[in-house]
């Protein structure tokens, strides 16, 4: 069988249209998970030595050692026999803002604990206030790597909207195999889907890595 | 009829107009220098005066910009020309390196490490080596230190490790790369015993940098001191030390004799 | 409920250790690749693995699985699975492997050279014993986004724990029991993984002297390590 231009030239624009569904999912779980990642670290960070940093750490390591899909498939399928029902794309935001915002916790974590201790001694050495500290010494040295960290994030919740289309979101993965089945022809509209992840993961993963490469010569 | 000149190289070491540029930066400026056979010779000079570099070159570690470097009469490099690798290894072989920062493999025991060359380079079997390997440790005082890590030596016992391994491959050559300036002071004595014991006791070629210059008094049959890629001044230890005739050299020795001007 | 969930957990499993054993084959020969002296190498290579990073791992098993076939290659669903999900985790794990082989310090290769050893030997007796301490941690966080990635499986009819959690789910049993006991069981295959490579840890970074803390700073999860974290 042999690539067939004019099918795969009339399967673009509805692609299209539904890859805005996969955009605006990933803007909105982004959001999420780097708003609750920042919160948990915090709390971690924070209440380090108290039963609720605990607690939450041992959440966090639960939900990154099981698999996103079956977050999604709970939220989705038990959220609505608690009499809370959520739309197919609000159930997906949330599962896979949260899902991430446990790895984005420990990107931050990461991120503050790469400064070196002795820059804490200086500050104190300085008499430095705490929060000069953080906001003189501390942040502006991981801020970017945390960013650049996050970065990467993001484009992975990208692809990962795509497990959205199992929950019924109509999003681009979920179209192309509609249109596949639709005209008993798969080849052209899976293809085309691989290659949207592609035509925007590889210039931004390229972007990112400038942006790391820039960084790393501050140093 | 004259009687045409003997086939026996004369030098175990030659350098001729040896060039090294990184970049924009120039190492060595047409360096020249010959070392006999047996010959213990001390390298002094500022830190990127280029001495490094010269050790790098002869063990095939770095490529130089211009010029020859001999061992035994034997090309090793003779650039600009073609990149001839099986020359350079050739030379390496007969060469042993003793790192500044001692290079130890940290995933094996110091016996290990000494048998290292003599297992995965010369094919030798492990009992051999590691039989060998026990000599040489016992040589350098370690013999008790045998199934140690790297990690739980000290940094005087780390360098002692490492000039057992160079000498585990029986070079003919030797090359010191500044071998106590990465210790603690209380460390430097016991590893310039050993190159010291070393030196007095075998007919190895050796080569040191080192900013000690008592040991290299002690040491050296003769002292050069480099200076801008160049070698400015070559001599028995005494007079080089203690009476230089170039004025870089007695300005280099005063910052080293009277670090804190006015003592 | 519990018996038809655990009955599935051996296809979970061998998914997931064949996936490995691709994984990271491909991540050494890719990782390697990258750090070729041949340009047409690294390129090749390179090409892998952006399309692999960059495209996302659904895509990939549905081409695998529907579009293949159209090309006369019919792949079982199991095939297709352990090639998609081994050539991701390959792709993701070649750059752990290229950093860990770029983070042994160059001493020790000078060393190497200095003993006459030659490339081969250099990389098998000196840098890779070396390179394998310092990537296993995130060897580790990888090996754990595989086994969660295989949850995919159940798309292309694959029955494994996830696929048994949505039939059970469909002939009526309590969707929150269904998934919750779904979510333990990978939560302790996942765990037994992180074990074991805790455990290879210690034992192949003995020569260590803070064998602990050292290995635990390393621990930072660091994305672009992950196959997708999902």
């Amino acid at each position: 069988m042999t690539w067939d231009w004019d099918y795969a030239w009339d399967s673009v624009p509805p692609l299209l249209d539904a890859f805005k569904v996969t955009l605006q999912a990933t803007v909105l779980a982004s959001v999420l998970a780097l708003v609750l990642g920042f919160a948990l670290a915090l709390v971690q960070r924070v209440e380090a030595r108290f039963f609720v940093a605990r607690i939450v750490g041992a959440g966090a390591e639960f939900i990154r050692r099981t698999p996103g899909l079956i977050h999604l498939y709970f939220l989705f399928y038990v959220a609505p026999t608690l009499g809370l029902t959520l739309s197919a794309l609000t159930a997906g935001v949330i599962a896979l803002g949260v899902h991430f915002a446990t790895y984005t916790a420990e990107s931050y974590r990461a991120g503050i604990e790469a400064v070196p201790r002795g820059q804490w001694d200086a500050a104190a050495a300085l008499s430095i206030p705490r929060r000069e500290t953080w906001i003189k010494v501390i942040l502006p040295q991981a801020m970017p790597p945390i960013l650049a960290a996050q970065g990467t994030w993001v484009l992975i919740m990208f692809k990962g909207t795509a497990l959205l289309s199992t929950i019924t979101v109509v999003e681009v993965v979920s179209r192309s195999q509609q249109i596949g089945s639709d005209h008993l022809r798969y080849l052209e509209p899976t293809v085309l889907v691989g290659i949207f992840f592609l035509a925007v993961s590889y210039p931004a993963s390229v972007l990112l890595r400038m942006y790391e490469r820039r960084i790393a010569t501050y140093r | 009829m004259e009687p045409s000149t003997p086939a026996v190289p004369a030098y175990a070491i030659e350098f001729a107009g040896v060039a090294k540029r990184f970049g924009d930066v120039s190492v060595l400026n047409g360096l020249d220098l010959q070392v006999t056979p047996g010959e213990k010779v001390a390298i002094i000079g500022r830190s990127g005066s280029g001495k490094t570099t010269m050790l790098r070159l002869l063990m095939g570690l770095e490529r130089p910009t211009a010029g020859k470097v001999l061992l035994d009469g034997q090309v090793v490099w003779d650039e600009p020309g073609p990149l001839d690798m099986k020359r350079v290894r050739a030379a390496a072989k007969r060469m042993g390196f003793v790192f500044q920062l001692f290079n130890l493999f940290p995933h094996m025991t110091a016996i290990e490490n000494v048998a290292s060359g003599p297992m995965y380079a010369q094919g030798v079997d492990r009992r051999t080596a590691l039989e060998k390997a026990h000599g040489l440790l016992r040589q350098v005082g370690l013999e008790d230190k045998a199934q140690v890590y790297p990690a739980k030596l000290s940094g005087g016992q780390q360098q002692r490790v490492a000039i057992a391994r160079a000498l585990a491959t029986d070079p003919e050559v030797l090359l010191f790369d500044e071998p106590t300036s990465a210790l603690d002071p209380e460390l430097v004595g016991e590893v310039l015993g050993v190159i010291a014991d070393l030196a007095a006791n075998s007919e190895v070629t050796m080569l040191l940098v080192t900013h000690e210059m008592r040991f290299a008094r002690q040491v050296a049959d003769r002292v050069v001191f480099c200076d801008q890629g160049r070698i400015v001044e070559d001599g028995d230890p005494n007079t080089v030390l203690t009476n230089p005739s170039h004025e870089r050299t007695r300005a280099f020795l005063n910052t080293i004799l009277h670090p804190i001007p006015g003592t | 409920m519990v018996e038809a969930l655990l009955s599935s957990v051996p296809v979970t499993v061998e998914v997931f250790v064949f996936g490995a054993l691709v994984c990271v084959a491909v991540a050494v020969l890719a990782g390697l690749g990258r750090l070729s002296q041949r340009w047409i190498v690294r390129t090749v290579v390179g090409c892998f693995i952006e399309v692999f990073r960059g495209s996302n791992v659904l895509v990939q098993l549905y081409i695998a699985y529907y579009v293949l076939p159209v090309w006369g290659v019919t792949l079982s669903p199991f095939q297709a699975s352990v090639a998609v999900l081994g050539l991701n985790c390959g792709a993701y794990g070649a750059e752990v492997v290229r950093g860990a082989i770029l983070a042994v310090p160059a001493g020790q290769r000078d060393a190497a050279a200095a003993l006459d050893f030659s490339g081969w030997q250099t990389l098998r007796r000196v840098v890779f014993p070396q390179a394998l301490v310092i990537m296993l941690p995130s060897l580790g966080t990888l090996l754990i986004d595989l086994l969660k990635g295989t949850a995919i499986v159940s798309l292309v009819t694959l029955v494994d724990v996830t696929f048994t959690a949505q039939q059970l789910r469909l002939t009526g049993e309590s969707t929150a029991a269904v998934y919750g006991l779904a979510l333990v069981v990978y939560f302790v295959l996942a765990s037994i993984v992180d074990v074991a490579v805790k455990y290879l840890e210690r034992r192949l970074g003995h020569y260590r002297v803070h064998d602990a803390t050292a290995l635990e700073g390393q621990r930072a999860i660091v994305p672009g390590r992950a196959v997708g974290g999902l």
